[in-house]
């Protein structure tokens, strides 16, 4: 197989398992003059340590540019009190990144990163530490491009333990116990994605003694199992075919959930296994199984109907068949994902699947082809001497967009497509500018763009018409897409002079926490869903809005419901018309100007 | 939404191993009969063990991917395994089996066996029919080691591996050395070793974290217990049977700054700088020249420039990484000699990689497939891998550098056309890989209608044309039996079947198998032709290392399987060179 032994060579290559020559020049120590480092100075200086010297730079809106230009994102990883965390590794994500360049580096004794050679574009970065975890959910990792100066901040995970029995009260030895998060801190239900991450990343295995010691797990409510029918990560025993045994000694339903705070240790989490033979489900797949690329890897899923979790999964590579094992009892939703080198994705409809006693042979999951929605991006320069300072020199290419699913049906249910192997939920314009949003499941939409800078506003976001030659706008009403449908003709008009605003709401009770909604005080406005803004303001009221179209507006302060998940007020046709009328009632206006920074706002809560 | 970087670095992993194994993956339905059983007795200081798991996984004939002393498994998902639990007189019988090679393992990791020679798990052969009894497993419980790892300053160091490596002993040459056992510390700092034969060890950190993809160098210095860096200082620690040795704690000493290696690529014929070029970095022996590990990747920016960091003081060697590019974006059109250079006590800086336009090999791949070839790769599903020997090297000694500049891939277009770039000048070899498909072998290459048996010569920058690839696939296989006279082979000994077309170019290794207990061996992956099939005694002992292989030719035709019969006479030596 000699393919295989070409391939291997390479792994073997990149773990240096071959001979070295020795050709090229000698270094001898030599600290060279490099970019960053005045001329001047001594060859000392050149080995003094730079990285101290970059936090400084990276401060300076030279450096910022220097480091645009350079492809250098700079930063820093602390913990919560400030602490540097050296050995922490960094790996950048986006679109730029191309399967085997991983973008990946080390922070030095003082915390501090570089990443170099990265092309224009928008990167998130996430910062990996053993017994650390990020207090962000991966969902909200921001946006950061080039020349910017990052500071992650990691908190101390928290820590789970126990023993783990077999029937006859023995310890069970060499078995691979898996923490699964079912919420996170705040009470919302996590990501598929961020489910696996947990299991990769904090899944251990049991001593002679049988007992674990799960560490660096985030805040949040956990379930934690043995045995399962996903396929083992590590070199843990395998209990084959066996149903999961939950703690106490329970099924995924009757499991008892443990609440786990930052850095806190919860002890005696004892599983006595069950011992209970699970399962197979089983059966093909057809459908859109292949694809051009050279790559195709289909992970077979199994999740709860109701919370939308994936409880087992498994790879089919190059066969049309599949299998999991020990499945317990329950029903269950199976759904195929086809993935590949290119990121294009094909995804079968979720299948019922009710498993009582028996195997499950003979699923049939049909791969069908995922839709896309395809545009332009349309710069508008500001008028010669009109464009604000500082100048900003950014690219289309330097935007992100994503759409935004809308019509959860169920809101519990997670969307699948967040159970991500090697994709990106965001994508950036080509060099014509133009962008196509991918791999996107029938549903609604909106497309959301992440601009750089401070100058730049969204003016408007527009579809073909009906009528020929005309365009309609497609900001009001999310993108509605059917099955495998590519959406394409949609103009995102980015404009130079977008002005910001800042300011201070103030409770009617102290410590309430505030939405700030900015909206149109033009009646021809209206309508025009870009116009309107929400935040929720700091715990001293502080807000902030940004690339804003120049106009006239009002502010409203109201209180923060405490279910967050909703989508903006303003999506709502009967929210958007309540809105305006209590903000017209309230009369906080302000009328912004091109480039205008408003600052030192107030609006007051609605007393009532 | 967002994905993870586990998940992505998981994926990558995947790939990889997903095409390592794609062999693995189409296979025929299995009709074998399942006559076939494996019993035995797992007990620990002559009692029984009783409810443990014994678990029987068959070593599949293909499954096996041999690249030097490394092969390859994953998941085990591939493999048929079978489960069964010990009852209360330690006894196990697995029954159903298809006659196959078994690798039998019971799940006790806190025993280990009780002779000193003894394995954790045994190798079964089984014919149809046959009831294998008494495959037993004697153990002892182990022994633990357990301790904690702190740095400088007393924190904790957490998610860093430990290794416990038993003491070369003069009396006993065959132990030690290649044998270690380890644990990884939890977030208190603290590991547990266990399942440790008795005997005397000595347990070490250099606060290294295990795998993971572009992993830094520890910026640690090995440390023993208790406490030295010396490894002849190093405290012995005596474990006995079932006995737990606490208190092995490990202090690192300071963590070593890292130091910078910056420099540029450039075009070494115009000078200019190259950038966006993917590097990777390597320490080396400064004896050698021996990679001994790996330092971090890197791109050159715009300005071709390229930095690494966290280097300690060392030999290390940057090279291009070309591979992937052909995968996932434009392949490179240069190509560069490995530079070295040492880090000493300071950044190094003012390096420069001085890359070269390499040679470009285009032309067309076709395919001689049967119709009826089930699961056939599409031909645009096919990535052509071009590996050129430096004029005047041997294969067995290629440098890393001309591997790793000599390696360009790119993938086949859908009408099999295609374009390598950024080769560098010697005698290039082609080879197809894919996935999710059976994948053909090159039966013939071709230059402007020439066989070119040996490899297409390529001259430095050279644009070669009209090269032709024929693919096929390689369906047959040659089965065959080796009986041994002249003597009895010891235990343990290792014979090796390889068949060598007899049209082979000298730079061909020729397909090979592993001969089982029985004496029997199944090479697969030929294509049509003559081969010579050789047995010979893998082994470096006196008396065994000169044994004349046995020799046979072997007709495989319409990709079926040919039959041979090897005598491998012991007595008889090979004759000297």
């Amino acid at each position: 197989m000699n393919r295989s032994r070409i391939l291997l060579a390479v792994i073997l290559m990149a773990l240096g398992a071959h001979a070295a020559p020795r050709v090229g020049l000698q270094g001898k120590g030599y600290c060279g003059k490099t970019r960053d480092l005045a001329a001047t100075s001594a060859r000392e200086a050149a080995c003094a340590p730079r990285m101290a010297a970059f936090a400084q730079q990276a401060a300076a809106e030279d450096d910022k540019q220097a480091g645009r230009r350079n492809g250098v994102i700079t930063g820093r990883v602390v913990t919560a009190d400030g602490q540097p965390l050296a050995e922490t590794q960094i790996v950048a994500f986006g679109p730029n990144i191309k399967l085997g360049e991983p973008q990946q580096v080390a922070t030095d004794e003082e915390g501090n990163f570089k990443l170099t050679g990265l092309r224009p574009g928008v990167y998130q970065l996430t910062a990996m530490m053993p017994g650390y975890v990020s207090p962000r959910a991966f969902s909200e990792a921001p946006m950061h491009r080039p020349g910017d100066n990052v500071t992650i901040t990691l908190v101390k995970g928290g820590v789970i333990t126990g023993r783990v029995m077999d029937v006859t009260g023995e310890a069970l030895v060499g078995v691979s116990v898996t923490p699964r998060r079912i919420r996170d801190a705040a009470g919302h239900r996590v990501s598929a994605g961020d489910w696996m991450t947990g299991l990769m990343h904090s899944a251990r295995t049991t001593d002679d003694r049988g007992v674990y010691r799960l560490y660096g797990l985030a805040a949040g409510d956990y379930v934690v199992g043995i045995n399962g029918s996903s396929a083992p990560m590590d070199n843990s025993v395998s209990i084959p075919r066996e149903s999961p045994t939950f703690h106490p000694s329970a099924t995924r339903d009757t499991a008892a959930e443990i609440a786990v705070r930052e850095g806190a240790e919860v002890t005696g989490i004892d599983i006595r296994h069950r011992a209970e033979r699970g399962h197979a489900v089983s059966g093909a797949l057809s459908g859109e199984v292949e694809s051009d690329a050279i790559v195709n890897v289909i992970s077979i899923l199994l999740r709860n109907p109701v919370t939308g979790q994936v409880e087992a999964m498994t790879m089919a590579l190059g066969s049309r068949n599949f299998a999991l094992y020990g499945v317990a009892d329950g029903e269950y939703e199976l759904i195929a994902l086809r993935q590949n080198e290119s990121d294009d994705r094909a995804m079968s409809a979720p299948r019922r699947v009710s498993v009582k006693g028996a195997d499950v042979t003979g699923v049939e999951l049909k791969l069908l082809k995922l839709g896309s929605i395809a545009g332009k991006i349309l710069i508008e320069k500001a008028k010669p001497g009109e464009s604000c300072p500082p100048p900003e020199t950014y690219s289309a290419q330097e935007i992100s967009l994503r759409a935004n699913r809308e019509d959860q049906t169920n809101s519990q249910s997670l969307p699948l497509l967040q159970f991500d192997l090697g994709g990106l939920p965001f994508t950036q314009p080509n060099e014509k500018n133009e962008f196509t949003v991918k791999n996107l499941e029938a549903g609604s939409y909106r497309l959301a763009a992440d601009l750089p800078g401070e100058n730049w506003f969204v003016r408007s976001l527009t579809q073909p018409a009906t009528q020929a030659g005309k365009r309609a706008d497609a900001a009001r009403q999310p993108f509605a897409l059917k099955q495998g449908e590519k959406r394409s003709g949609i103009e995102l008009t980015v404009a130079e002079g977008a002005a910001a605003l800042s300011g201070k709401a103030i409770a009617a009770r102290k410590g309430q926490p505030l939405r700030v909604h900015l909206i149109p005080a033009d009646a021809a406005e209206a309508e025009n869903l870009l116009r309107y803004a929400e935040v929720v303001a700091e715990g001293d009221g502080a807000f902030a809005f940004k690339q804003l179209a120049p106009g006239k507006y009002w502010l409203l302060a109201r209180p923060a419901a405490e279910a967050e998940n909703k989508l903006p007020a303003a999506f709502d046709a009967a929210e958007r018309a309540k809105l305006r009328r209590e903000a017209e009632a309230q009369k906080t206006e302000v009328t912004l100007s091109p480039c205008q920074r408003a600052k030192d706002i107030t609006v007051n809560a609605d007393l009532k | 939404m967002h994905l993870s970087p586990f998940v992505r670095a998981v994926t990558l992993c995947v790939l990889l191993i997903a095409t390592v194994q794609a062999a693995a993956q189409v296979r025929p339905p299995d009709n074998r009969p399942r006559n076939s059983s494996i019993s035995g007795r797992v007990t620990v200081g002559g009692n029984p063990l009783q409810n443990k798991i014994v678990l029987v996984t068959e070593i599949p004939e293909r499954n096996r991917q041999e690249v030097g002393d490394v092969s390859f498994s994953f998941g085990g998902s591939s493999a048929a395994s079978y489960s069964v639990r010990t009852d209360a007189d330690g006894r196990y019988r697995i029954i159903g089996l298809p006659a196959g090679k078994y690798e039998v393992h019971p799940q006790a990791g806190a025993y280990v066996p009780e002779k000193k020679s003894g394995e954790r798990e045994q190798t079964v052969t089984l014919d149809d029919g046959e009831a294998k009894e008494n495959v037993n497993f004697a153990l002892v419980r182990g022994g633990v080691i357990t301790g904690r790892v702190t740095d400088a300053e007393g924190h904790p160091l957490i998610g860093r591996q430990v290794e416990v490596r038993p003491v070369k002993e003069p009396q006993s040459p065959a132990e030690g050395g290649f044998f270690s056992e380890g644990a990884e510390t939890d977030d208190r700092g603290i590991y547990r070793a266990y399942g440790i034969r008795a005997g005397r060890y000595v347990v070490s950190t250099s606060g290294g974290r295990g795998f993971q993809a572009a992993q830094p160098p520890s910026k640690y210095p090995k440390t023993y217990y208790h406490n030295t860096t010396e490894e002849a200082q190093a405290r012995v620690i005596e474990v006995t049977e079932g006995g737990e040795v606490t208190n092995v704690d490990i202090q690192l000493g300071a963590a070593r700054k890292g130091f910078e290696a910056a420099g540029r690529v450039i075009d070494s014929e115009t000078g200019q700088p190259l950038p966006q070029v993917s590097l990777m970095c390597f320490a080396v022996g400064s004896k050698d020249g021996v990679m001994t590990g790996f330092s971090g990747t890197a791109k050159s920016d715009e300005k071709g420039e390229f930095h690494f960091n966290g280097l300690q003081p060392g030999q290390y060697s940057i090279q291009m990484t070309p591979m992937f590019a052909g995968l996932t974006g434009a392949p490179s059109e240069h190509y560069a000699e490995a530079l070295t250079f040492e880090v000493t006590a300071g950044d190094v800086g003012g390096l420069e990689l001085r890359a070269k336009r390499g040679a470009s090999l285009s032309g067309v791949a076709v395919l001689e497939a049967a119709p009826d070839q089930k699961g056939a790769s599409k031909l645009g599903q096919l990535m052509l891998a071009a590996s050129v020997m430096p004029t005047g090297e041997n294969p067995g000694e290629q440098s890393v550098a001309s591997t790793m500049s000599g390696m360009s891939m790119a993938k086949l277009n859908a009408d099999g056309s295609f374009r390598i770039t950024g080769l560098s000048p010697g005698k290039a070899l082609l080879r197809p890989f894919g996935i999710g498909g059976a994948t053909p072998v090159v039966k013939r290459m071709e230059r402007n209608g020439v066989e070119m048996r040996e490899g297409i010569e390529i001259k430095a920058g050279e644009a070669v044309t009209g090269v032709k690839i024929v693919l096929a696939y390689a369906n047959g296989a040659i089965r065959g039996q080796v009986n041994i006279t002249g003597g009895q082979l010891p235990a343990g000994m290792r014979i090796l079947a390889t068949a060598m077309n007899a049209n082979a170019a000298p730079t061909e290794q020729g397909e090979s198998a592993e001969v089982d207990g029985k004496g029997r061996f199944l090479i697969e992956g030929l294509l049509d032709g003559d081969y010579e099939v050789s047995a010979q005694v893998l082994s470096d002992q006196e008396g065994f290392n000169q044994i004349a292989p046995a020799r046979q030719i072997v007709r495989v035709a319409n990709g079926a399987e040919g039959q041979v019969t090897l005598t491998l006479d012991l007595s008889k030596k090979r004759e000297a060179r």
